[in-house]
Formats: structure tokens, sequence, C-alpha cells
């Protein structure tokens, strides 16, 4: 009922060697709740439509019957292996609209948290990525790096996924005692635990043969695809919003934007270990220069953006995450769209996926990175 | 924020007490890509105002040659679609809305389009301008109800293919537990095919 016409249904019966397969939604490696319609020649992908919505709770709809500060929590909610880089997304778009002002210090720590969700996030990926192919080792390894970041956000927050951590105009707490240590103490073992998850990947025979030329996108077709954040990088386009619209204090901070060559899986992965070393490396700066000073800006008790429209994107982990936020001068807001990175990306699965074989398939889920939260809304 | 958008109006004021009417946004008169837009297609663009990003009303049946425009044009080369959305407005005497986020990579410039669509009108597609714009369109669909003309594949996106409504019409109600398909689909209740299955707010 729901599928796109393979040729199994209305068309007669498929080919003799044609057959139409089923994967998911309760599938492991679709990382959540992702229905794929293989259409396979063999072994070797014809044809596949994804079918997606299984997790749609209408979010847009709940916002715009919400007040501005009681939406916050459901952006922990979108994409919910980063809460924070979310939350950051909406909260920054209404500031624009509203005009409002975020104190220096507030900037500084937004950075560090949200470079902490990038690793988090990209920790995650890389575990259930290599898990999913078949390396377990990787994925306690991963897990292990990631519960450190995790236990900051909850001596933070009190919450470690969603953790609703911004407010309008600034930051609901301070650092709590102890905060840069913790952080430094992480970011002084990190590069050692990067490498050795490198000693296990980078060379090994049978990651290479999984990643290597496998999916390719090439930057003309990223683009055509709409396709940002790592995916779009690893097709060799340099592009990161920090550095095409820099938000927060990013324009300060010194790092690089890493791009892979080939496009295929493999590039991916090497762009995403990159941009951990980078985050490090943006969140020891944030520390060295982090100034003191208040928290929260000036905010009205009611935030009554001026009628108007914004739209406003930041580099989630998974891509371009952007706030389409219009108002009505009054406390609902008119419409508020959001951006979904990993939905827009996953349309080049198909790209992608053509031509290879079912086992690939997996690996490319993995490989766009996926939160079906977020894709489905 | 160092990310401060230009924004053309008065320093918005927030007033604890009452919604601020923002001035009028002024008309973008001297940029060459609007220029070039007005001189190909005279009767194209409705209006033009600076917003956030520059934002053009473009007429419906002009979107998809403007597209085409926007991203082979040599100055423009807008070769990104960023995002592709709808809104509903009610009152209006066009109902829809689809706005277009388009981005230019070369010059890195974002530039928004805007699109009045009528009750019971369809709109031109751009998947064959930015093959990117295929789900968007779908999501537009099925949350919408807005049809796009020359669509490879217009289905539901998100919900199921029998489900009745779209749900970010502003007359559709927040809370829908009464409705067709739950009923059939989901036994909460035994389904009485007689049954009045409107919605309504609770």
């Amino acid at each position: 009922m729901y599928q796109r016409d393979l040729g199994a249904t209305e068309k007669g019966s498929p080919g003799i060697r044609e057959m139409v397969l089923n994967m998911g939604p309760q599938h492991p490696a679709t990382h959540g709740v992702l229905r794929i319609i293989l259409k396979l020649d063999g072994e070797t992908v014809v044809d596949l439509d994804c079918d997606i919505g299984y997790l749609h709770r209408g979010v847009e709809k709940i916002c715009e019957n919400r007040p501005y500060t009681h939406i916050e929590p459901y952006f922990d909610r979108l994409d919910y292996v980063a809460g924070v880089s979310n939350n950051l997304a909406y909260i920054e778009a209404v500031e624009k609209l509203a005009g409002i002002e975020v104190p220096p210090r507030a900037q500084y720590i937004r950075v560090i948290l949200t470079e902490l969700q990038r690793i988090a996030s990209h920790l995650l990926w890389l575990g259930t990525h290599a898990m999913d192919i078949g390396a377990v080792t990787i994925f306690l390894y991963a897990f292990r790096e990631r519960e450190e970041v995790l236990n900051i956000f909850e001596n933070y927050f009190g919450a470690r996924l969603t953790t609703n951590a911004l407010r309008i105009g600034g930051l609901f707490y301070d650092t709590y005692p102890g905060f840069e240590e913790q952080v430094r103490a992480f970011c002084r073992i990190f590069p050692e635990r990067l490498n050795e998850y490198e000693t296990i990947l980078n060379e090994n025979r049978i990651w290479l043969g999984r990643t290597v030329g496998v999916g390719v996108l090439t930057a003309e077709e990223a683009k055509d695809l709409s396709v940002t954040g790592p995916v779009l990088r690893g097709s060799g386009v340099k592009w990161d919003i920090r550095k095409a619209f820099p938000y927060e204090v990013y324009d300060e901070l010194d790092w690089e934007v890493p791009v892979g060559e080939n496009g295929d899986t493999y590039d991916r992965y090497l762009v995403r270990m990159e941009e951990m070393r980078q985050s490090r490396h943006i969140i020891l700066q944030a520390l060295d220069r982090l100034p003191q000073g208040p928290i929260l800006g000036k905010v009205p008790k009611m935030i009554r953006p001026p009628a108007g429209e914004v739209y406003h994107s930041i580099e989630s982990p998974k891509g371009e995450l952007g706030v389409y936020l219009v108002s009505n001068g009054t406390s609902f807001p008119e419409r508020l769209r959001i951006r979904p990175p990993s939905q827009i990306n996953l349309q080049a699965l198909r790209k992608m996926a053509i031509g290879h074989m079912v086992a690939d398939v997996i690996a490319l889920i993995g490989s766009i990175d996926i939160v079906l939260g977020e894709v489905d809304r | 924020m160092t990310d401060k958008p230009e924004k053309p109006k008065s320093a918005p004021k927030v007033s604890a007490k009452k919604p601020v009417a923002s001035s009028e946004p002024p008309p973008i008169t001297d940029d060459p890509i609007v220029d070039r837009l007005r001189q190909q297609f005279p009767e194209a663009v409705l209006e033009a105002i600076q917003l956030d990003w520059p934002t053009l009303r473009i007429a419906r049946d002009y979107i998809l040659r403007v597209c085409r425009f926007l991203r082979d044009d040599a100055e423009a080369q807008f070769d990104f679609l960023t995002d592709l959305t709808g809104r509903h407005i009610p009152d209006a005497e066009k109902p829809f809305q689809v706005i277009y986020h388009l981005y230019s990579f070369p010059r890195n410039a974002r530039l928004r389009l805007k699109v009045d669509v009528g009750q019971d009108e369809a709109i031109p597609s751009v998947v064959e301008v930015w093959s990117g714009a295929n789900w968007m369109e779908r999501e537009v669909y099925d949350l919408f109800g807005i049809r796009f003309e020359n669509h490879p594949d217009l289905r539901r996106l998100l919900l199921p293919e029998d489900w009745e409504g779209h749900p970010l019409r502003k007359d559709y109600p927040l809370l829908f537990r009464y409705n067709r398909w739950t009923q059939e689909h989901l036994n909460m209740i035994p389904f009485d095919p007689e049954g009045e299955y409107t919605g309504k707010f609770e």
C-alpha cells in the first residue's frame, strides 16, 4: 500500500531474477524505525524506496501551539543523540528574531557544549556504524568515551540526552565547580583514544573492503540532492556553516574543515574522525578564552518577537539544521519549520545504494548517520 | 551574537505587554540579480524585500523557470536548495505559500523565494532543477495538501497513504484522536463505519 511501484505488484510478477525484499522497520541496522523496500537482482540492489514516518509526532504542529519558552524540550527529542545542538538551532533562531543579545560567557559555554555534543554524537555513530559492519570491539571503545561526555552533561544539566540545555538569551546554569577540569581531562585522553580506534579500523582489511568505493557520491550529486554535513564534506565540498555563516564565537576560533576526496563510505568515516579532533581543538581554545561575566542576557518574561520571519541554521553533527520561524507578534509562533539534516541526507541513499550489495545498504545507512527522531519529527 | 542579521527594521523592542508592530521592510532596489531576473521575466517578480535574507515573491507560473534561471545564471549561481516548505494563511486571498531557501556555494549567499498558491491550485515542481526537492515537496504535499505538478513521485511522505486531512493546515485540530485512520488500524474502540470522524478540539 505504501510502497512505490517497484515492478512487483501491478505490472505482474517480478522478472525471473528480481525480487522485492522488505527491510525494517524492526531491523537493528536501520537505527530506529526506517523501512526500506529493496528490489534485488540476486544480491545486487536494483532499486530501493524508503518508507519513513513511523516516528512522526507532529512536532511542527505542536510548536505552533506552544509559547516560545515551552518549545525547547521538543527539540531535544528530534535528534535525541545530539540534544544540545538541536536546542542551539531553535534558541538562536528566536534570539535572532527577537534581537536578544547573548553575553560572551554564555556564547563560549554554548560552543564548548555543542562541540562536546558533536563528539558524543560522532562516537555513537562510530560505534553503531562499525558494529553494523561487524566490528564489535569498536562499539565498546566508542561508548566508553561517549560515557565521559554524557557524565559531563549529567553533572551540568542533570540529564544525559534530553538536556534542555540552553535558555533564550543565554544559559540557565553556570558551570559547576570542576567543569573545566573535567572537560580538560577528557580532552587530554581523547586523542589517544581516537588513535586507538584508528589503529583498529584504518588499515583493517575487512573495514577497507566494506567501505572503500562503497556508495560513492560525487560533489555535484551531493549538491543536487541538498546533502549537507559530513556527507557533503566526504564528497569533497569544503563547506561548513560554522565557517560560511559563523554563529556564536566560531569566527574567533581557529580550526580546519576536513574534507574527503572520493565521496565513499571510507571518506565519510575519515571526515567524521577528523571532525572529532577539530572539535576537541575548539573546546580547548574556548576553555582558554572563557571570560567571566553573566550567563543570561536581558530577556523579557514573555518572549514576543516582532512580526517577521527568520531562517537560521547551525552545523549540527548530522548536517545543516535549520529553523524557519515566522512570528505574528504574539507569544506563539505562526509557523516553525525544522530543516532536518538527516532526513534530507537520507534521500541520497537511493543514489548511493543502487548497484551495490544488500549488505552495503547497511553500511550506507550507517554512513549517512540518521536519527529517526529527526527524520520523522 | 556575532552572526547578527542586518535587520532593516528599527531595532526590535521586546515588550512584555503587547505585540510590537514591525515597520515595513525596505524593498530591494539595487540588487543585480533581482534586476537580471526582472529583465528576464518581467512579470515574475511581484515583490522584492530585504528581510534577514533577500526575499522575492514570485508568480506561481514562473517558479520553475525562475529557479532554473537562478541555478544556471553565471551571476546568481544558486546551485543548492537548502529548504522547501509551506505555510497556511487561512485569511489570505491565496491561502497557501510555498517557501524556497536557496544557497549559492560560489557566492556564499542565500535567497528566499515565496509563491502564493490558491485553495485548489497546484504549483510546478522544481525536482528537475534540484533533485533534493523530491522529499521536501512530498512533505509539503503530505502536511499541507499542496499539489506539485510534474513531480516524479508525489505520495505522502510521513503520514500513511490513506490518512485523511493535512495536519499543518490551521483548521486541522491539534488533538485529533477520533479520526478514521486510528479507528480502523489501531483498534482503540470498535470501528463504526457510520460514525462521524471529523475531529474536534479536546
